[in-house]
């Protein structure tokens, strides 16, 4: 995945060549999975699980062990956790770039990235935790990888909670970038805690000698690519609806601004008018007829009362309310 | 025309120390990261010497604690079973403790505006950092010498304790350093906003969680003391060192932006 090489125009939204390749990624994606799906439940052999308590004869063989339904999940669990791994690397290189740049539209990528992890992360807890309950009979074990998992669900639950803790925008994108940081020194832990604490729960599934037969490698690794695909095509999608709503916020603020300059723009040129018409009064009076001045000043406007124009247009700029009085003039 | 001649001398007699201001301030400046960090600690200390507010809070809560494990562990009669999971109730009163210490901390600075004034002051953040992180490294440490042996006394004084059990001082200074700093770093974030108390909570509990994992492990492993099992207290202690490194060294770097700037 190619994130940071998208480019954005000046208002901060989403676009270029990987904005086209959206609707294809998600369509190759969610075809991918299907495969993977139809695959783990036709051509992917079954997988030798527990030993039964006793030895028992079908069909004429003598069976020691049972065969586990329960085990297919592999196949989308796996690609799934490891999108939200994906995804969070993401959060977090955004985050970075944050910090580094003080450019918003870096927090609205990582809060994006954030949202679609938790998506993630929510799908795997569950599908972990249905094969969970059938495989070992348990909803939840307290076991390396399933505990470094879950705090990393609650990581990113804290994150959302930070967020709506802070009003301030500017603080509230500082803070959470860091949390976002401090929060994905989880993820390798969680991704790598099967090397260092091994436990026969979670296998290491990325090595090269996986030991996995072709009919499972090839199902697993389709899924693995078209949720990756998937995860991408839904990052892009959220980023655009968050770009385009935190410019919806930005416009609303800039036409609220305009808004009062057109008012206070209103407001001066009524001054103006008020002031012109009171230079165009004192004029003639002033030159022509000084002792008519005041009668005329008074019936053209009877509010200007004072001996010339300009302390009155004064006093309507200090009131703020002269588009009104234009109106009478 | 009179004022010049009297300006003069003054403006002559003003050249000397300005110049030579910035020469002392800069020695001051290029010397004072340690006498900053000083300053700072010493400050935290004397205010919790003269309220005393954070340790007395503390030490009660722990106490409060205590007092709730007994009920909790009222029909468990047997003290070696109490041995067996003292590592986990200990580890837990410490980060409940902890909480609330971290959170006090950082009361203090806001109630007076006294954050501002550090942050005015030419100090770099990360000595801020130090100099906090330390002062709640002592605050805690002071806090565990007054209840680790409470709880000995009250869960353990029966018991038979294993010959590995002063070993869990370890855990106990590696764990302590690491609330400490990843502590600092995010009671500052939290100081300021809505519900804060159980927001520090929300955030801390989660990020210390792998360190609290290790610490509980090798403490349970000195409590226990069985043979050939102490090979694993030497691997957690080293996953909560290591534990300890990245994340004061990620709190150091990003305490600059966790604090007002």
């Amino acid at each position: 995945m190619a994130h940071n090489t998208l480019q954005t125009d000046r208002t901060g939204r989403a676009g270029g060549a990987l904005e086209r390749l959206v609707p294809a990624a998600l369509a190759l994606g969610v075809l991918l999975v299907l495969i993977d799906v139809v695959w783990t439940f036709t051509l992917a052999p079954m997988v030798q699980g527990a030993e039964l308590s006793e030895p028992v004869v079908i069909a004429g063989q003598q069976i020691t062990t049972k065969l586990l339904l329960s085990q297919k999940i592999f196949y989308l669990h796996v690609p799934v956790a490891v999108a939200s791994f994906a995804v969070m690397a993401f959060a977090a290189f955004w985050a970075v770039r944050f910090l580094m740049t003080g450019e918003r539209r870096f927090d609205v990528w990582s809060k994006t990235a954030m949202e679609v992890t938790l998506v993630f992360v929510a799908a795997t807890m569950i599908s972990g935790d249905l094969w969970t309950r059938f495989e070992w009979g348990v909803w939840w074990v307290w076991e390396p990888r399933l505990t470094t998992y879950f705090i990393l669900m609650l990581l990113v639950i804290g994150y959302f909670i930070l967020r709506n803790a802070i009003e301030d925008p500017e603080r509230r994108a500082r803070f959470s970038a860091v949390f976002g940081i401090v929060a994905f020194v989880d993820a390798p832990i969680s991704f790598l805690i099967t090397r260092l604490v091994p436990s026969s729960i979670h296998p290491v599934v990325f090595r090269t000698d996986s030991g996995l037969p072709p009919m499972m490698l090839i199902p697993f690794l389709l899924g693995l690519f078209g949720m990756l695909l998937v995860a991408f095509a839904l990052t892009r999608i959220a980023l655009r609806i968050n770009s385009d709503a935190a410019e919806v916020e930005e416009l609303k603020e800039r036409l609220e601004e305009q808004d009062a300059w057109r008012e206070r723009a209103a407001a001066d040129e009524a001054l103006e008018r008020l002031r012109a018409a009171g230079a165009k009064l004192s004029a003639p009076a002033a030159d022509v007829a000084p002792a008519a001045a005041p009668d005329v000043r008074r019936a053209h406007n009877p509010e200007v009362v004072g001996s010339n124009a300009a302390p009155a247009a004064d006093a309507t700029r200090d009131s703020d309310q002269s588009a009104p009085s234009s109106q009478e003039v | 025309m009179a004022r010049t001649p009297n300006n003069q001398p003054k403006a002559r007699c003003a050249e000397p120390p300005t110049s030579a201001a910035p020469r002392s301030s800069a020695a001051r400046r290029r010397a004072s990261s340690w006498q900053q960090y000083r300053a700072l600690l010493a400050k935290d200390l004397r205010q919790e010497i003269r309220t005393r507010e954070m340790l007395t809070s503390m030490v009660v809560y722990a106490l409060l604690v205590l007092t709730v494990y007994g009920a909790a562990l009222a029909q468990v009669g047997d003290r070696l079973q109490v041995v067996s999971f003292a590592g986990g109730l200990l580890w837990a009163l410490i980060v409940f403790t902890s909480l609330l210490g971290l959170n006090r901390s950082f009361a203090h600075e806001t109630e007076s505006s006294c954050l501002e004034g550090i942050l005015l002051a030419p100090v770099d953040r990360a000595v801020i950092f130090l100099a906090k992180a330390t002062a709640n490294l002592i605050f805690l440490a002071v806090v565990e010498c007054i209840t680790v042996p409470l709880f000995f006394l009250f869960f353990l004084s029966g018991a038979e304790l294993a010959a590995t059990t002063p070993y869990i001082v370890l855990p106990l200074i590696v764990g302590t350093i690491g609330v400490a700093g990843v502590g600092t770093l995010l009671a500052t974030m939290t100081i300021d906003t809505r519900g804060r108390d159980v927001l520090l909570a929300i955030l801390l509990i989660p990020v210390i969680f792998p360190l609290l994992y290790a610490c509980v492990s090798a403490t349970s492993v000195a409590f226990m003391g069985v043979e050939g099992t102490f090979g694993t207290f030497w691997t957690s202690l080293a996953v909560a060192a290591a534990y300890d490194v990245v994340m004061i060294a990620a709190a150091w770097g990003l305490y600059e932006f966790a604090v007002e700037g």
